[in-house]
C-alpha cells in the first residue's frame, strides 16, 4: 500500500512541543509506564473514551497508569465489541458529542471517516516527534490507520489469529508435529474426531456463527494461508480466485469433523471447550495463551501454538488480521490536545508492552519492539513466536467505507456454503459479484 | 386524551417522517440526509432477494407463533380459570418466562439446544441416542421453528394473563343463564364463554402478532440470522443494515415495507375486534 | 352476585393435562437456568445436570459487577414508565371506547407507532433526548418507555372498557359525577384486573427492553439489567454460569412484584368493586 501521508513540516502546535520537552524515558520496565510526566495537556482534564468490551481489562490498566503519568482522567464507556462504531456515530450525529477518543474495529475506520466522525490525524502523525510510527508493525499500521490517503488513528490492538493445539490430544493420536498445511490439519482433525468423538472430544472447534468477526475470521485464516486476497492489484474483488475458492473448500471440508456444530459455535462455546480439553485445534487470537495458563484452564502446560497453516502454492505463513483495534480522535472533540496525548500514550511501545504482558488485557502487539521484547517472549514464549509471523506479511480486511457491508455479504455467503447451498466456486462467484456492485457503485 | 394524542403524534409522526426522509436520501448512520436520491433506495431494496425473503419469512413466522401462543395461552387461561386450589401458585408459575430478560431466554435456549454438551443432547445421550447428531440451530429447516419455540415459551404467558383477566371479567349471570338453558362443558365454553371474550382474544392475538413480527433478541443470540439466511427476520435485517452497515436509507425502506406488511396482516384482527365489540 | 371468586366451569381431565404440560414446559428450562447459576464455566458446556459443588463465586461476581444496581435501575425505570403510561392511556382508552372519541379508526392509528421495530427510530429518539439533555439518564429512558408503551396500553385497555355494561356509567352520571369522577370512582375500579394485567405486561416489556436501553444508557451507573447481561455475554470468554446467576437475580424482584399484583388481578373484580 502506498503511503500518501503528507509531511507538511508544520509542527502540530502545543502537543508535540509539550511532549518533546517532557519525555523523560520510556521506562520500558513492566510497571507504571511513563511517557509524559511534566506539564501535560491532560492535567485536570477528563477524557471520554469509548472502549469495546474485550478491552475492559486494558482500559482499567490504562486509566490508572495514564492518571499517574499525566494527571488526566479517563472516563471509559464500555460497549459490546460490534457496537462501538454505531455508538460513536449516533453520539456525533445527534450532536451529543460525548466521546473524545474511540477504540474501534479497524474495518469500520473507512465508514467512520466518511461520516466525519473521526478526525484526520495525518498531519499530527507526520509531525509528532514521539509517536515513532516506524515502530508500528508494518503489516498492521497501514490497514489500521490509512483510508483514502489519510490517517485516522493509531493501532492499539494488533489482532491476528494463530493456531492453538492441545498437546495431550495430539500425542494420544500419534500426531507429533502440529500441521504446517491446511491439508495436514484436516487429516489430523479427522483422525482425532474419529478416534475420540465418543468421549466428546473433537479435532477442532470452528468458529462459524454467522457474524463477520466470527465466521469471517475463520475464512480469512484460510484465505491468508492459501495466499489469496480480497482485492486484486486494481482494487477489484478477487474472491473468485483459485486461492479464495480453495480456502472456502478447506473450511467446508473440516466442518463435519469440528465440535458440533460450526454454525452455532461462537466464543461462548469454543473457548470453554478448548480450555476444558475437549478440542484439539482452535484458531484464535494470540491472547488465548494467557487464558490457557489461567485459573479457569484445565490445559495448563498442555497446549502449543503455531502460525496458521498454509495451502495451495503458498508456503509462507501469512497472518490474518482478524478484528484489530484503532484509537481515533473524534472530529468534534473539545479536548484535542489531551486526546492526542492519550492515543500517543496508549499506542506507545512501553504501554503496548505492558498490556501484552498483562493477563486478560485483551491486547496483542502493535509495535515491532514490543513484539520482540524479551519480556513478552518470557511472558508467553509460545505465542510470541507464532505472532511474529505477522512481521512477514499479513492479510488485512478491506477498510473502504463499504467494508462492513462487504463483510456481511461474504459472511452470508459463507454461512450459505456451510449450510450446503452451492459449491465454494458458486457461492464465492456470487459474493464477488455483489462486491463488484458495491465497490463500483 | 389530549396528552395521549400529542404523544402519538410525536411518536408516530416524527420517526415516520424521519424514516421517509432517510429512505429518499443517501443516508448513512452519521449523515442521514446526504443528498436526495429519490426512489433509488426503494428500487435497490425491492430488487434485493434477501429483503423480500426476510419479509415473507417474518410474516409466516409471526402468524405461526401467534397461532400457537394464542391456542396454548387460551387453553392455560381457561384451565387456570377453573382451578379451585393452587391457582395463585400456578398463575405465578405461568408468568415466569415473561419475567425473564429476552437476552437470558436466548442464552438459556442456546445452552439447552447445543449439540455439544447441551441439556437436550445430554438427555438424549443418556437415553442411548446420539445427542450430538441433533443440532436444530444449524439446520435450515429447523432453525426458525426452534427460535419460534423459544418465542412461544417467552411470550405465551402474556396471552395467558390477558385472557385470564378477560375470563375473570365475564359476566357470571350470562353463564348461569346459559347453564340453566342446558349448556355445559364444551358447549358452554365454545358457545357462551369464548364468544364473550372474542374481542379480547383478537386484541391479544394482535399484540402477540406484533411482538412476533419484531423478534430480534432471540435471533441475535441464537443464530445471528443463520444458517444461510434461514433465520434472518425483518428486524434483524434492519438492525444489520442500520447499525452494522450504517445504511440508514435502506434500513428505513425495509422498515416502511415492514410497516405495510404488518398493517395488512393485522387488519383482519382489528376488524374482528371491532365486530366482537359491536 | 356471590362474593367468592367465580369460575366458569369445572376443571376436567383435559384441563389438568394442559396445566401439567404447561408447568413442565415452563419450569424445566427455568430449573436448568437455576442450576446453571451455580455451575463452573466448563460444567455449563459439558452437559451437567447439576453443579458438582455450588459455585457461590458466580453470585459474588454478579454482585461485584454491579448487577444489583442494574436491577434497581431496571425496576425504577419499568415501574415509573408503567405508571406514566397508565395515567396517559386509561383516560384515552375510556374516551375512545365510550365516547367514540376520534372515530373508529383512532385506536388502530394509536397502535401504529408500536407496530414497527424501533431500530431506525433510535436515530431520531437519540436526537430528541440529546436536545432535552436526557441522554444517559434513567429519567430519559423512563420517558421513552412510557411513551413507547402508550399505544399498546390504550389498545388493550380499550377492550376492557368496552366490556363494561354501559348502564353502570349511566347510573354514575345520574348521580352527578363529572367525567373525572366517573373515570376514577367507577371505571377504574371496574376494570382494575385489566389495568393490573396491562400494567404487568408493560412493566415487563420495559424491564426486559434491550435495544433502546443499550443506545441511550452508556454509563455503568445507569445500565439496566439487559444491558449488563449483554455485556457479560459479549465477553469473548463469557461465563455462562454468571450470566445465569445475574438473570436469576434479575427475575426474583419482578417475580415478587408479580406475585403481589396477580392477587389484585383476581380480587379487583370479584369482590364486587362496583361501589
Amino acid at each position: 500500500m502506498d503511503q500518501t501521508t503528507k509531511r507538511t513540516g508544520r509542527r502540530s502546535r502545543a502537543i508535540s512541543a509539550l511532549i518533546a520537552t517532557s519525555v523523560v524515558a520510556t521506562g520500558a520496565s513492566v510497571g507504571t509506564v511513563n511517557v509524559a510526566s511534566a506539564a501535560s495537556a491532560c492535567e485536570g482534564v477528563t477524557l471520554n473514551v469509548l472502549f469495546p468490551q474485550p478491552h475492559q481489562g486494558a482500559a482499567e490498566t490504562l486509566i490508572a497508569d495514564f492518571a499517574a503519568a499525566t494527571g488526566g482522567t479517563i472516563n471509559p464507556t464500555i460497549v459490546p465489541y460490534d457496537e462501538v462504531a454505531a455508538k460513536a456515530t449516533l453520539d456525533a450525529q445527534s450532536g451529543a458529542n460525548t466521546f473524545d477518543v474511540v477504540d474501534t474495529f479497524y474495518i469500520n475506520v473507512g465508514a467512520l471517516a466518511q461520516d466525519g466522525i473521526l478526525m484526520d490525524l495525518s498531519e499530527w502523525i507526520a509531525s509528532d516527534a514521539d509517536l515513532n510510527p516506524d515502530d508500528f508493525i508494518g503489516s498492521v499500521y497501514d490497514p489500521y490507520s490509512l483510508n483514502d490517503g489519510k490517517r485516522y488513528g493509531v493501532p492499539f490492538d494488533g489482532d491476528t489469529h494463530v493456531l492453538f493445539y492441545n498437546t495431550e490430544i495430539l500425542e494420544r493420536n500419534g500426531i507429533t508435529e502440529p500441521p504446517a498445511t491446511w491439508d495436514e490439519y484436516l487429516a489430523d482433525v479427522k483422525t482425532i474426531t474419529e478416534n475420540e468423538k465418543a468421549n466428546g472430544i473433537y479435532g477442532a472447534a470452528i468458529l462459524g456463527q454467522k457474524s463477520p468477526v466470527i465466521l469471517g475470521s475463520s475464512y480469512v485464516n484460510r484465505l491468508a494461508g492459501f495466499g489469496g486476497s480480497f482485492l486484486d492489484e486494481n482494487g477489484q474483488p478477487a474472491l473468485d480466485s483459485e486461492a479464495a475458492i480453495a480456502a472456502a473448500q478447506a473450511l467446508l471440508d473440516v466442518a463435519p469433523y469440528a465440535l458440533p456444530t460450526p454454525q452455532e459455535t461462537a466464543f461462548d462455546q469454543a473457548l470453554p471447550a478448548f480450555l476444558n480439553g475437549q478440542v484439539a485445534f482452535m484458531e484464535f487470537w494470540t491472547d488465548l495463551g494467557t487464558y490457557a495458563e489461567g485459573p479457569d484452564s484445565k490445559i495448563q502446560g498442555k497446549w502449543g501454538v503455531t502460525s496458521l497453516p498454509v495451502g495451495g502454492d503458498n508456503t509462507t505463513p501469512i497472518a490474518a488480521l482478524n478484528a484489530g483495534f484503532v484509537l481515533g480522535v473524534t472530529a468534534a472533540t473539545q479536548k484535542k490536545d489531551c486526546a492526542l496525548e492519550f492515543i500517543e500514550y496508549a499506542s506507545s511501545t512501553a504501554t503496548n508492552l505492558k498490556l501484552i504482558t498483562t493477563t486478560g488485557s485483551g491486547i496483542d502487539p502493535v509495535r515491532i519492539s514490543s513484539l520482540n521484547d524479551p519480556s513478552y517472549a518470557a511472558f508467553n514464549s509460545k505465542v510470541q513466536a507464532a505472532a511474529a509471523t505477522a512481521l512477514n506479511g499479513a492479510l488485512a480486511w478491506p477498510t473502504v467505507p463499504a467494508a462492513p457491508k462487504l463483510f456481511q455479504e461474504l459472511t452470508d455467503g459463507l454461512s450459505a456454503l456451510l449450510d450446503g447451498q452451492g459449491t465454494p466456486a458458486e457461492v464465492l462467484a456470487q459474493v464477488n459479484e455483489s462486491w463488484k456492485a458495491e465497490l463500483g457503485g | 386524551m389530549v396528552p395521549t394524542i400529542l404523544v402519538v403524534v410525536v411518536l408516530a409522526l416524527y420517526p415516520l417522517a424521519f424514516s421517509v426522509a432517510a429512505a429518499l436520501n443517501d443516508s448513512s448512520l452519521g449523515k442521514p440526509f446526504n443528498g436526495w436520491v429519490g426512489l433509488e433506495n426503494v428500487e435497490s431494496v425491492l430488487g434485493d432477494g434477501d429483503v423480500i425473503g426476510a419479509l415473507i419469512r417474518t410474516t409466516i413466522y409471526a402468524l405461526a407463533v401467534t397461532a400457537v401462543s394464542v391456542l396454548a395461552g387460551l387453553a392455560i387461561a381457561v384451565a387456570l380459570d377453573r382451578t379451585t386450589r393452587g391457582g395463585s401458585l400456578l398463575r405465578t408459575i405461568f408468568l415466569l418466562p415473561l419475567l425473564t430478560p429476552a437476552v437470558t431466554v436466548a442464552i438459556l435456549w442456546k445452552v439447552i439446544l447445543s449439540p455439544s454438551g447441551g441439556l437436550l443432547s445430554t438427555v438424549l445421550t443418556d437415553l442411548g441416542f446420539d445427542g450430538s447428531a441433533l443440532s436444530p440451530l444449524s439446520s435450515t429447516a429447523l432453525a426458525l421453528p426452534t427460535i419460534a419455540l423459544a418465542d412461544v415459551w417467552e411470550w405465551t404467558p402474556l396471552v395467558t394473563i390477558l385472557l385470564y383477566a378477560a375470563l375473570q371479567a365475564v359476566d357470571w349471570e350470562t353463564v348461569e343463564a346459559a347453564t340453566l338453558d342446558g349448556a355445559h362443558g364444551r358447549t358452554l365454553l365454545l358457545g357462551v364463554i369464548l364468544p364473550t371474550i372474542a374481542g379480547a382474544i383478537a386484541a391479544v392475538a394482535l399484540i402477540r402478532l406484533v411482538l412476533a413480527f419484531k423478534v430480534f433478541d432471540l435471533v441475535a443470540v441464537l443464530t445471528a440470522g443463520g444458517p444461510g439466511q434461514s433465520t434472518t427476520t425483518a428486524s434483524y435485517l434492519i438492525f444489520q443494515r442500520a447499525l452494522q452497515q450504517f445504511d440508514v436509507g435502506q434500513a428505513s425502506v425495509i422498515t416502511l415495507l415492514l410497516a405495510i406488511v404488518v398493517t395488512l396482516v393485522t387488519l383482519p384482527f382489528v376488524y374482528l375486534m371491532r365486530r366482537a365489540h359491536a | 352476585m356471590s362474593s367468592t371468586r367465580m369460575r366458569h366451569g369445572r376443571l376436567g381431565p383435559i384441563g389438568v393435562l394442559v396445566l401439567a404440560i404447561g408447568v413442565l414446559w415452563v419450569l424445566i428450562p427455568l430449573a436448568y437456568l437455576l442450576s446453571m447459576a451455580f455451575m463452573t464455566r466448563t460444567e455449563v458446556i459439558s452437559g451437567s445436570y447439576l453443579p458438582a459443588t455450588l459455585q457461590w463465586e458466580n453470585w459474588q461476581a454478579v454482585v461485584e459487577a454491579g448487577i444489583p444496581r442494574t436491577i434497581g435501575n431496571s425496576l425504577l425505570v419499568a415501574v415509573g414508565a408503567t405508571l406514566i403510561t397508565l395515567v396517559l392511556a386509561t383516560p384515552a382508552a375510556w374516551a375512545i371506547a365510550r365516547h367514540g372519541a376520534g372515530g373508529k379508526a383512532l385506536s388502530a392509528v394509536i397502535l401504529a407507532p408500536w407496530l414497527l421495530p424501533p431500530i431506525v427510530a433510535v436515530v431520531p429518539i437519540f436526537v430528541l433526548l440529546r436536545v432535552a439533555g436526557l441522554n444517559n439518564t434513567l429519567l430519559g429512558i423512563t420517558l421513552v418507555y412510557s411513551l413507547v408503551n402508550v399505544p399498546v396500553a390504550v389498545w388493550l385497555l380499550e377492550g376492557f372498557v368496552r366490556r363494561l355494561p354501559g348502564e353502570i356509567e349511566e347510573a354514575g352520571t345520574v348521580d352527578g359525577a363529572g367525567d373525572l369522577g366517573l373515570l376514577l370512582r367507577i371505571v377504574v375500579p371496574l376494570i382494575a384486573p385489566g389495568i393490573v394485567a396491562v400494567g404487568i405486561i408493560i412493566t415487563v416489556l420495559s424491564y426486559n427492553e434491550y435495544l433502546l436501553a443499550s443506545f441511550i444508557l452508556l454509563q455503568p451507573e445507569v445500565h439496566t439489567l439487559p444491558v449488563a447481561i449483554s455485556l457479560f455475554q459479549g465477553d469473548r470468554f463469557a461465563h455462562l454460569g454468571r450470566i445465569a446467576a445475574a438473570s436469576v437475580a434479575g427475575v426474583l424482584p419482578v417475580y415478587a412484584v408479580a406475585v403481589l399484583f396477580q392477587r389484585w388481578l383476581v380480587s379487583g373484580l370479584t369482590s364486587g368493586g362496583v361501589k
